[in-house]
C-alpha cells in the first residue's frame, strides 16, 4: 500500500490540518487565554528547578569572580563619591531649572507610568534574545513600547496578546533605537550585537565620544520615551577613517537572568 | 488516562528545560527536551498517540517561544514523520548509538530549516515584527547538538519508564498479570 494511503499519514495530515487552523487563531488573537494557560502550566517546576540550581551557580560563580568583584568594588566606590559630587551639582541644576520653568509658565512634565511585569520565559529556545512577559494589552501594554529592568533598558515589545507578550531583548541582533550621548547630545543608533552587548553607531565623526560617557534613548520614536537610560560607553570600535564612530555600550543589566521588568506606558 | 501523563511529562519536560537547563547554558544554548521525546516517542508508536505526542510538544514549544506559533508544531509534525517512516522502513533492529546520533542532527537540521522557512514566512505575511536569519538558527548547531546528544539517555529513560508504566496499567486494567 502506497504511504499517502496509510492510517498514520491520515493522522499526520490531520495533525497538519489542526496546526493551520491553531495558527489562523493565533493571527486573529483567540489563542491568548490558551497560551497565558500553557505559560503559567510549568512554573511550580520551573520555580522548584530554579531554587535548586540558582544558588549553587551563584556560589561557584562568586568564588570563580572574586577577585574581579573586589576590583569592580573598588573602582564602584570610586565612582559614587564621583557621583555624589555630580548629584550636588544636579540638584542646584533642577531646582534653577523649576525656578525658571514657573518663571515661563511652563506646564509640569508628566511621569512615565511603568507597568510592571514578570518574564516568563527568556524563550530558551530561540537564543535567548526575547522574553515572554505575563502582561498583555488587558494591562496596557502595546507593540513598539519600552521595556526596562533596574532603570536601564531592556528591549521593546514586539508582540502584545490579551495575558502576556514577547519582547526583544536590546543584546538582539535584530534590536535597534534611537539613542543620544548624554554629555554632548549627539544622536546615535544602539543596535543589539549578537546576545553579546549593545552597540553604539552613527555618532558623527565630529562628535567628541569618550569611554564613561551615559547613553540614554533620544525619544525620537514616539512609543520610547526620551532619557530612559540605556549604559555607558565602553571602547571605541571605529577608525579615523570610518564614516561614523561606533563604540561598545556597557549596561548594568543581566540579560540572561531578568525576572521582573516593566513596560513604559507614555 | 495515558494523554494525561504524557501532558504530565511534557509540562514536568519544559519546567526542566527552562528552569534547570536555562541556568546552564552552552555557548548561549540549551537542549531540546521535548524534541528528545518526540524523537524517541516517533521510533516506538504510531498514529494517534504519536500525533498526539508530537502536537503537544510543538504546541507547549511555540507558546512558551516567542516565534509565531505553528512553527514547532510543524517541525515536530515532521520529524515525527520521518523517523516514523526510517524506523518502520529502515530499522531492522533495535537502534543504537550510531542511529540515534544521527536521527537527532537530522532531526535538529530539519527542525531549525522548518522554524526558520516558517519564521520567512510569518514574516512576509506580517504576522511577527521579527524572524531570525539563517545564520542565528544555525549558529550554535553543533554546541545545540552535543547538548541534546549528552541528554538522549536521561530522556530515554524517562520515555521507557513512562511507556512500561503506561503498559503496566492497561495490561493491569485488562486483567493480565505478569
Amino acid at each position: 500500500m502506497r504511504f499517502i494511503y496509510t492510517k498514520f499519514f491520515a493522522f499526520f495530515f490531520a495533525g497538519l490540518v489542526f496546526v493551520t487552523v491553531l495558527a489562523f487563531f493565533q493571527q486573529k488573537g483567540w489563542l491568548d487565554p490558551v497560551r497565558a494557560m500553557v505559560l503559567q502550566a510549568p512554573r511550580p517546576v520551573i520555580a522548584l528547578a530554579k531554587g535548586v540550581v540558582l544558588p549553587v551557580k551563584n556560589f561557584f560563580g562568586t568564588v570563580y569572580q572574586l577577585k574581579k568583584i573586589s576590583e569592580e568594588n573598588s573602582e564602584l566606590n570610586a565612582k559614587v563619591a564621583e557621583l555624589q559630587q555630580g548629584l550636588i551639582q544636579y540638584e542646584e541644576t533642577s531646582k534653577e531649572n523649576e525656578a525658571l520653568k514657573k518663571e515661563l509658565g511652563f506646564v509640569k512634565t508628566s511621569k512615565q507610568k511603568l507597568i510592571a511585569c514578570t518574564a516568563l520565559s527568556g524563550n530558551p529556545f530561540g537564543g535567548g534574545d526575547s522574553l515572554v512577559l505575563n502582561c498583555g494589552r488587558e494591562a496596557g501594554v502595546e507593540e513598539g513600547q519600552a521595556v526596562v529592568s533596574q532603570g536601564h533598558l531592556v528591549g521593546k515589545v514586539i508582540y502584545s496578546g490579551q495575558n502576556s507578550s514577547n519582547v526583544l531583548l536590546a543584546n538582539s541582533s535584530q534590536f535597534s533605537t534611537d539613542a543620544k550621548v548624554s554629555q554632548v547630545g549627539v544622536s546615535a543608533i544602539v543596535k543589539g550585537s549578537f546576545n553579546s552587548g549593545l552597540l553604539l553607531d552613527q555618532v558623527p565623526q565630529t562628535s567628541d565620544l569618550q569611554k564613561g560617557w551615559l547613553v540614554s534613548t533620544a525619544g525620537i520614536n514616539n512609543k520610547i520615551p526620551k532619557n530612559i537610560m540605556i549604559g555607558e560607553v565602553g571602547d571605541l570600535l571605529s577608525g579615523n577613517n570610518d564614516l561614523f564612530k561606533k563604540a561598545s555600550v556597557i549596561s548594568p543589566v543581566d540579560f540572561k537572568n531578568l525576572e521582573f521588568v516593566f513596560v513604559v506606558k507614555n | 488516562m495515558k494523554y494525561f501523563i504524557y501532558l504530565l511529562a511534557v509540562v514536568a519536560l519544559l519546567g526542566l528545560n527552562v528552569g534547570l537547563f536555562g541556568s546552564m547554558r552552552i555557548y548561549n544554548q540549551i537542549p531540546n527536551l521535548l524534541l528528545l521525546f518526540v524523537i524517541f516517542a516517533s521510533l516506538e508508536k504510531k498514529s494517534a498517540e504519536l500525533l498526539y505526542i508530537m502536537l503537544l510538544c510543538g504546541a507547549a514549544l511555540d507558546f512558551y517561544s516567542t516565534n509565531f506559533f505553528g512553527g514547532y508544531a510543524l517541525g515536530f509534525l515532521l520529524v515525527g514523520l520521518i523517523i516514523s517512516v526510517f524506523s518502520e522502513n529502515f530499522l531492522l533492529l533495535d537502534f543504537s548509538w550510531k542511529t540515534l546520533s544521527g536521527l537527532l542532527l537530522g532531526a535538529l537540521f530539519l527542525l531549525k530549516l522548518v522554524l526558520w522557512l516558517y519564521g520567512l514566512l510569518a514574516l512576509k505575511f506580517n504576522w511577527v515584527k521579527v524572524a531570525y536569519s539563517v545564520d542565528l538558527n544555525f549558529y550554535h548547531l553543533a554546541a545545540e547538538y552535543l547538548y541534546n546528544w549528552v541528554l538522549l539517555y536521561p530522556i530515554f529513560l524517562i520515555h521507557d519508564f513512562l511507556k512500561k508504566n503506561i503498559d503496566n496499567y492497561y495490561a493491569h486494567k485488562r486483567g493480565v498479570v505478569r
